[in-house]
C-alpha cells in the first residue's frame, strides 16, 4: 500500500536564494496516482526532487505518512528512499557493462544482507513481467531503448517500494513504446496500491493520472 | 625478555613475513572497513569495463613504477652477490702499492691494467711464513680467441675451481685448464695472442702451444671464461726467466728460485688460519707492497653501491607517489564521468558509504592490478639486465625476487589505497541532483 503525502510550506531556493519552487500546502491520499505537468523549466524536477529529499537548499515539510523527509539526516533520508521509494529517470541511467537482471537488481549491492536475495528474485520477477529478456545475460548496453526503460522500471520495483517517483520516463521513447512503459508503469503501481508521481511534458501519460497539478514559475497553478 | 629481543629470536623468515604483513596491513583494515557490508564488486567491475583503456594505461603506469623499484632492489641485490661469489676464493692480495680496487679488478675479476710488479724477495718472504698454505703468482695479459690467458700455479688452480669438471690439472708447462665457459675441449691446442682485445697480437706468441687437459667447473666468475696456464708458461713465452733454478724438473709451481723470479702484479695468498691472514695483511701493508682483503675492497664498494641503491629506491618511491597520484588523480576525472551513475546509486538510497566504497573498490583494483604487474615487469627486467651483465663481465648475476621487494610493493600498496580515499571522498561531496541531470 502506497503513502500519503503531505507539503506544507515547501520552499526550494537556487544558490542565489531565487526561489526554484514554492509549494505552501499540498495532499495527496496514498495510492494516488498523481501527474505534474507544465512547461520546461517550472519546477517539475525540483518537485520530484524535494518529495525524495534529493534537492538542496529547501524548508518547509515533506511527510510521507506522518514521516518528514527534510527533516531527516542524509543517512536517514537514504534509507528512506532505499525503502519507500523507486525511481524511473527520463535516461534510463544504467550501468551499460553489466546485464539486465544485475541492473534491475542494483539495490542487493547496498540492501540489507536479509533484504539481498529479495530484491534479486524480485528484480527477475519484474524484467519477466515487463518482458525483459535475461537469457542470455548480456550488458544492458545491448538492449533496445524501450528495454532498457523497462529495466529502469524493473529497478524501480524490484525492492517493492510503496512509492514511485518518475520523471519524464517516456520522453525518450516513441510512442508505441512509451504507450508500454506506461502501462506497465500504472499497472505496477495500481497493483500494489502504490502512491505514485509522474513529471511528464507526455499528454497521454498525464491524461492517465487521477489527479493532475500544473507548474509554473515554480508554482502551482492547478 | 623484552619485545626486541623476542623479535630477534624470531627466524628471519618470520620478521620479513611479519613485516610485509605489517606493511600490507594499512591497506587490508582500509578495504575491510570500506567493503564491508556492501557488495559493490559488480559496479567496480563495470567501471573497470566502462573505461578499459584507459584503465589499462594506469594500470601500466604503476606497474612501470613499481617495476623500477622491485628491479633497482633486485638487480643490486644480485649484482651484491654476483661479485662476492665471485671474490669469495681470493682471501688475500698482495700487490705493489697503488689502487686497491684496480688490483681487485685486475686480479679476481680479470680487467686488464698495466700494473707495478712485485719482486722475488716479496714472494720469498711470504713463502717463508709457516702459515701460509698457498702463495700463488699470477701473470696476465695474454689471451686466446676473446678470453684471458692467466699463469698461475696448479695449487691456486685447484683451490679457485675445487675438483675438475673433467680432465687433469696443468702439470708441464704447455697444458692448460679451460673455464667452464671457453670454447676448448679436453685435447685442444691453442696459441695465445699477445695482449687483450682488438688489439691482441695473434703471431706475438706463435711459437708457443699448448693443449687443454683439463676444464674447470662453473665458478659463477669471470675465472669462468679464463684459461688457466702454469705461470712459468707465461712468463716463458714473454722471454722472461721461468722462475726456476738451472736443472729445473719442468715440474710447475712452487717452489721458485728468488733469483729467477722475473716478477708478479699479484700474489694470491691463502692462509691455514683466519687470524694469520689478517697477520699477513699487516705485515705486508708498507712501503713496498699492499696487502688487502678483496672481501673488504669488495664490502666498501657495496656500501657505496648500497648508497647509491638507497638513494634510487627513495627516488623509485617518490616515483611510484607521484605516478599514483597522477593516476588518482585521473581517477578523480573519471568519477566525474561516472557521477551520473553514482548519483542514481545514492537517488536509489544507497548509503554514501556504499558510493564511496566503489569509487575506493575501483582505485584499488587499479593499483593493486599495477602493483602486481609491476612486480612481474621488475622480475622480468632483473632477469634482463642480470643475463646482459653476466654476458658482459661474466660475473654471475642471478636474478631473484626476495622480501626487500615485497615490502617496497607492500608499503606502496598500503600507502597509494589510503591516497585512494581521497577521490573516493571527493564524491560524496557532489550535488546529486546536479549530477543526475549532467
Amino acid at each position: 500500500m502506497g503513502l500519503a503525502l503531505t507539503i506544507t510550506d515547501l520552499v526550494v531556493e537556487a544558490s542565489g536564494g531565487r526561489h526554484l519552487l514554492s509549494v505552501p500546502q499540498l495532499d495527496v491520499p496514498a495510492g494516488c496516482h498523481l501527474g505534474i505537468s507544465g512547461p520546461s523549466g517550472a519546477g517539475k524536477s525540483t518537485f520530484l526532487h524535494a518529495l525524495a529529499g534529493l534537492a538542496r537548499r529547501t524548508s518547509g515539510h515533506v511527510l510521507w505518512d506522518g514521516c518528514d523527509i527534510l527533516a531527516l539526516r542524509q543517512g536517514a533520508r537514504a534509507r528512506f528512499r532505499r525503502d519507500h521509494m523507486g525511481f524511473v529517470f527520463q535516461d534510463p541511467l544504467l550501468f551499460e557493462e553489466i546485464s539486465a537482471l544485475a541492473n534491475a537488481g542494483v539495490a542487493a549491492a547496498f540492501a540489507p544482507r536479509r533484504r539481498r536475495a529479495a530484491v534479486t528474485l524480485a528484480a527477475g520477477e519484474a524484467l519477466t513481467t515487463l518482458g525483459v529478456p535475461t537469457r542470455p545475460a548480456r550488458p544492458a548496453a545491448t538492449h533496445s531503448g524501450g528495454e532498457r526503460q523497462r529495466i529502469a522500471l524493473a529497478r524501480a520495483l524490484a525492492t517493492d517500494p510503496p512509492i514511485l517517483l518518475a520523471d519524464e520516463p517516456t520522453a525518450s521513447l516513441d510512442r508505441a513504446t512509451a504507450d508500454t512503459l506506461a502501462d506497465a508503469l500504472l499497472g505496477a503501481a495500481r497493483a500494489a496500491g502504490r502512491t505514485l508521481v509522474v513529471v511528464s511534458h507526455d499528454p497521454a501519460l498525464i491524461a492517465r493520472m487521477d489527479r493532475v497539478l500544473t507548474l509554473r514559475n515554480g508554482e502551482i497553478t492547478e | 625478555m623484552n619485545s626486541l629481543d623476542l623479535w630477534d629470536r624470531l627466524p628471519a623468515l618470520a620478521q620479513d613475513g611479519l613485516t610485509f604483513l605489517a606493511l600490507l596491513l594499512p591497506a587490508l583494515l582500509v578495504g575491510v572497513a570500506v567493503m564491508a557490508g556492501h557488495r559493490p564488486l559488480a559496479l567496480v567491475g563495470a567501471m573497470l569495463r566502462r573505461f578499459p583503456f584507459t584503465n589499462a594505461l594506469f594500470v601500466l603506469l604503476i606497474a612501470a613504477s613499481v617495476g623500477l623499484g622491485v628491479g633497482l632492489i633486485a638487480q643490486e641485490r644480485g649484482l651484491r652477490i654476483g661479485t662476492a661469489r665471485a671474490a669469495e676464493k681470493f682471501d688475500l692480495v698482495l700487490a705493489a702499492p697503488g689502487s686497491e680496487i684496480t688490483m681487485l679488478l685486475a686480479a679476481v675479476y680479470l680487467q686488464p691494467s698495466d700494473v707495478p710488479l712485485l719482486g722475488g724477495d716479496v714472494y720469498a718472504e711470504v713463502t717463508e711464513n709457516p702459515h701460509v698454505s698457498i702463495a700463488a703468482p699470477i701473470a696476465f695479459g695474454d689471451s686466446y680467441d676473446g678470453a684471458p690467458v692467466i699463469g698461475t700455479t696448479p695449487d691456486f688452480a685447484g683451490h679457485l675451481a675445487g675438483p675438475l669438471a673433467a680432465g687433469r690439472m696443468f702439470a708441464t708447462e704447455r697444458e692448460a685448464v679451460a673455464g667452464a665457459r671457453v670454447p676448448l675441449a679436453i685435447g685442444d691446442e691453442f696459441t695465445p695472442a699477445h695482449g687483450v682485445g682488438a688489439s691482441a697480437d695473434e703471431e706475438a706468441h706463435e711459437h708457443a702451444h699448448f693443449t687443454v687437459v683439463g676444464r674447470m667447473p662453473m665458478t659463477g666468475s669471470p675465472w669462468d671464461r679464463a684459461i688457466l696456464v702454469p705461470v712459468e708458461a707465461v712468463w716463458e713465452v714473454h722471454g722472461l726467466a721461468d722462475g726456476h733454478a738451472d736443472g729445473w724438473s719442468g715440474e710447475v709451481g712452487p717452489p721458485f728460485d728468488m733469483a729467477r723470479f722475473p716478477g708478479t702484479p699479484a700474489i694470491l695468498v691463502r692462509a691455514d688460519e683466519l687470524w694469520a691472514n689478517y697477520a699477513l695483511r699487516s705485515e705486508f701493508n708498507r712501503a713496498d707492497v699492499m696487502a688487502f682483503f678483496p672481501g673488504a675492497v669488495l664490502a666498501g664498494l657495496h656500501n657505496i653501491l648500497g648508497d647509491v641503491r638507497q638513494a634510487m629506491s627513495l627516488l623509485a618511491v617518490a616515483t611510484q607517489v607521484l605516478v599514483t597520484a597522477g593516476v588518482l588523480a585521473g581517477l578523480l576525472v573519471l568519477a566525474r564521468l561516472t557521477a551520473q551513475r553514482l548519483a542514481l546509486l545514492r537517488a536509489l538510497g544507497a548509503p554514501a558509504r556504499f558510493a564511496f566504497a566503489v569509487v575506493w573498490g575501483y582505485a584499488a583494483s587499479l593499483i593493486v592490478a599495477g602493483a602486481i604487474l609491476g612486480v612481474g615487469v621488475g622480475y622480468g627486467a632483473t632477469i634482463a639486465l642480470s643475463a646482459i651483465i653476466t654476458e658482459r663481465t661474466d660475473i654471475l648475476v642471478t636474478a631473484r625476487l626476495d622480501w626487500p621487494e615485497l615490502h617496497l610493493v607492500a608499503g606502496f600498496v598500503s600507502l597509494t589505497l589510503l591516497l585512494a580515499l581521497l577521490p573516493a571522498g571527493a564524491t560524496l561531496s557532489r550535488d546529486i541532483v546536479r549530477d543526475l541531470r549532467a
